[in-house]
């Protein structure tokens, strides 16, 4: 096997070389990494260029509309989902508030969740709070000596009325690696949703998401050697079992959407196909009314002046 | 292997207990300890020999309790990436050694 070039990739992150860091090691990568320079770079040239609003017509905001474009690609690329999948919000911790308050009315009173006893509260809180909204919680809990869960005792949870599971790709304080493809496919062939929390796994390695097969992925940039951005990956899947994963955060009011928006956009197919979700999750996220948005989207180009 | 290496030690000491999986395998290199002695203490050692590390449930609240391990002072994380090195690793063994002993 090839020997890595720790000089070279040490390099690569000026607190290596910070005089005060002199002598001491670090070891806190799971509460948030050092950021490689070329990430300090870019984002130091952003705020010393292009901090402005996104795609007006004068340079400086054409340019950081490409810029914003161009993370979502990049964040794409790496997961291997589409680039409209990618979804960056607040917190994980406030993507999973907003996304347990949009999906509630989806479902029925008497409904179950089942949510892992693995989990950073960031992928449990949310979820548990349905409980005084009408939803039944049922909890996987790990093996009290090893830390793991167990998919067996996962099989024993679900009902005709589980509508989702979460859980996480790896916990954050056990460290180990779920196998959250496996689990992903149990969940789908009871009709449910997975939501899985990949903060701990995905500064790691390279989560394939399309092979994952999880519906709804989040994870912390913050600990990717890279700064504090929070994602949330919600992957449609029409015609699959759980053929109605809709995205459930605004969709991105960009370029591209005014450009393909007319015509087929899957944001307008999305909207299309439930209105009322779409709507409301827009609203949830920017807590601001309907009209606002509509105003906002207009003025992106995303649809139409009426 | 770093994390190897750290195993390898911290599994060759009784005075101190991996939480979760003990081997490298499906493991990633999140390491919590949980010294048999006074662990602010030995997290104060730690912190004297230069090292950067965490201490408490990092709302990791749920496995905790499932474990029966106290949320107050919690555990001692050992995590680190790509950019970590054998000596950074070598330096951690041997304050592990003197906050441990």
């Amino acid at each position: 096997m090839k020997k890595l070039d720790m000089d070279f990739v040490r390099s690569q992150f000026p607190a290596f070389t910070e005089p005060s860091m002199e002598g001491w090691a670090f070891f806190e990568s799971a509460g948030g990494s050092y950021p490689c320079r070329q990430f300090i770079d870019r984002l130091s040239g952003f705020y010393m260029k292009n901090k402005v609003q996104v795609n007006y017509p004068y340079p400086a905001s054409m340019k950081a509309g490409e810029l914003m474009e161009a993370s979502y690609k990049r964040m794409a690329d790496y997961l291997n989902v589409d680039e409209l999948d990618i979804h960056f919000g607040p917190s994980t911790t406030q993507n999973v508030y907003v996304l347990a308050n949009a999906m509630r009315p989806l479902w029925e009173d008497g409904d179950e969740i089942i949510v892992s006893c693995q989990d950073h509260e960031a992928n449990s809180g949310a979820w548990r709070r349905l409980a005084d909204r009408g939803m039944k919680i049922r909890e996987w809990h790990v093996d009290p000596e090893t830390g793991l869960l167990d998919p067996a005792d996962l099989e024993e949870l679900f009902s005709s009325r589980t509508k989702m599971v979460a859980f996480p790709h790896c916990s954050n304080v056990i460290g180990h690696i779920n196998p959250a493809k496996n689990i992903s496919r149990m969940i789908h062939d009871h009709g449910a949703l997975s939501v899985v929390d990949g903060v701990g796994y995905a500064p790691h390695g390279f989560p394939n998401l399309k092979d994952l097969d999880a519906d709804i992925y989040l994870f912390l940039a913050l600990q990717n050697l890279r700064s504090a951005s929070w994602l949330n990956v919600c992957q449609t899947s029409p015609g699959g079992k759980h053929g109605k994963s809709v995205p459930f955060f605004q969709r991105r009011l960009c370029k591209k959407h005014a450009d393909a928006g007319r015509s087929r956009s899957r944001a307008n197919r999305v909207s299309r196909r439930d209105p009322g979700l779409f709507r409301y999750s827009l609203s949830i996220s920017y807590g601001r009314g309907e009209k606002v948005l509509r105003e906002k989207c207009v003025r992106r180009g995303a649809v139409q002046r009426t | 292997m770093l994390l190897e290496h750290l195993l390898d030690f911290l599994r060759s000491r009784n005075d101190v207990w991996i939480v979760g999986p003990h081997t490298v395998g499906s493991r990633l290199p999140i390491v919590s300890i949980i010294p048999g002695k006074d662990l602010k203490k030995v997290y104060t050692k730690l912190t004297a020999h230069k090292l950067m590390l965490g201490m408490g449930h990092f709302y990791a609240v749920r496995p905790l309790m499932d474990m029966n391990i106290p949320l107050q002072p919690g555990v001692i994380r050992i995590s680190f990436l790509h950019y970590t090195t054998i000596e950074e690793i070598d330096q951690l063994i041997e304050g592990l050694k003197i906050a441990l002993s």
